[in-house]
């Protein structure tokens, strides 16, 4: 759940949540790299697992899933063997496909350009640009780049290629074709889980999150800040 | 102002489709960004103040997520972040950059308060509804603990 992008308080209510069900006590910690559980039982021996969370990838469908599994749980008290069968099919569910994904990175880029009041044109335009940056992403994600350099590619592609564009046909916004074209790359599960844990009281996790949102910001706009830099010199 | 909006509806597909949501929750997400971006624009329309119409679409955001949520079994975050997305202040970000790369700071910090300002709109609009969501289903549990105590003891 962690590694899909799930608040802290709806982890440690889960792990709460199930091992309530099982008649233990449990007191869990939970930080946005690890997990530490300690399980009492019914004759006072102590348990203690940690779990290290290293890689990070957005999937709201999971959450879902798991949160709904949680509950059930909570009221049926299964065996391990139906919870982990049902575990391995959620884990076995897929992305959706390349193509789908990339369509939907070329619409957005189209669709936010365009509502930021730039022409058909720009629009266009940042579909091209779009398709070109999630193309470059998922070779990055593919060869296990950091979620860093994927965030300064996108950055650089889309100010490189807007500039390109606008040297091109120069009635091009090239601004509103480089926000459109970045849109989808902002950290917008970053910021919302960081206000959300926040709100529940686990500031260590909402300072990690936000600080994560904040340097995953400031690296994008580094990436188109270089090209325009170089932008700059060639024009 | 139907087509912005429609706009909104497919920026916020997308990015939810690219977070993995689905099935018709993708549908319902979409609608959280048409449902903000409309009420954003309307105010914006009325009042011409950009970080209150932000803060008001945030709050419609919210409101819909924490009510979608509710009613289709899912968190309310599903519904929230692609949501957010397009009331986001990117232009004024992208300008803040901008005058950086031109060396000119002080009108770079003019734009990065705007940021700050229409991120910190967003923030709180949604940081207020979760919160007033999490009272009422508190008080809620209360009850039915009570009751069901009330039910124990006789």
């Amino acid at each position: 759940m962690l590694t899909s992008g799930a608040e802290i308080y709806r982890v440690e209510e889960t792990i709460v949540r199930i091992c309530n069900s099982y008649n233990l006590k449990c007191e869990s910690f939970v930080l946005p790299t690890g997990i530490f559980i300690s399980v009492v039982d019914d004759e006072g021996h102590v348990s203690t697992t940690f779990k290290r969370i290293k890689n990070r990838k957005v999937d709201l469908n999971r959450i879902d899933r798991v949160n709904d599994l949680s509950r059930k749980v909570q009221i049926m008290s299964p065996d391990y063997h139906t919870v982990s069968m049902e575990l391995d099919e959620i884990e076995s569910v897929k992305q959706y496909n390349f193509i789908a994904r990339l369509a939907a990175a070329a619409l957005g880029s189209f669709a936010f350009t365009i509502l930021f009041r730039g022409s058909l044109l720009d629009g266009l335009t940042a579909l091209v640009i779009g398709t070109v940056s999630y193309f470059l992403k998922e070779l990055l994600t593919r060869n296990g780049f950091f979620a860093f350099t994927e965030n300064l590619m996108a950055g650089l592609v889309a100010g490189f290629f807007g500039i390109a564009a606008v040297r091109i046909l120069p009635q091009i916004n090239e601004y509103k074709v480089i926000i459109g074209s970045i849109m989808l790359y902002l950290p917008g599960v970053s910021i919302t889980n960081g206000i959300k844990d926040a709100l529940y009281g686990d500031i260590v996790a909402s300072l990690t999150r936000l600080g994560e949102a904040i340097l995953l910001v400031t690296i994008l706009a580094a990436g188109v800040a270089i090209s325009l830099f170089i932008g700059a010199g060639w024009r | 102002m139907i087509l912005t909006v429609l706009l909104a509806y497919i920026g916020s597909v997308t990015s939810g489709l690219l977070f993995n949501i689905k099935g018709r929750k993708l549908i319902f997400a979409g609608i959280s960004g048409l449902v903000g971006f409309a009420v954003y624009t309307l105010m914006y329309q009325h009042t011409e103040h950009n970080i209150i119409s932000i803060f008001i679409g945030a709050i419609a955001v919210g409101l819909y997520s924490e009510t979608a949520a509710r009613l289709l079994k899912a968190p309310a975050t599903v519904f929230s972040i692609p949501g957010i997305l397009p009331l986001v202040p990117g232009i004024a970000a992208y300008e803040m950059m901008q005058f950086i790369v031109s060396n000119e700071p002080s009108a770079a910090t003019g734009k990065m308060i705007e940021t700050a300002e229409g991120s910190g709109a967003i923030a709180f609009g949604i940081m207020i509804i979760a919160a007033v969501f999490r009272f009422i289903s508190r008080i809620k549990k209360r009850k039915q603990m009570d009751t069901a105590n009330k039910k124990a003891a006789q």
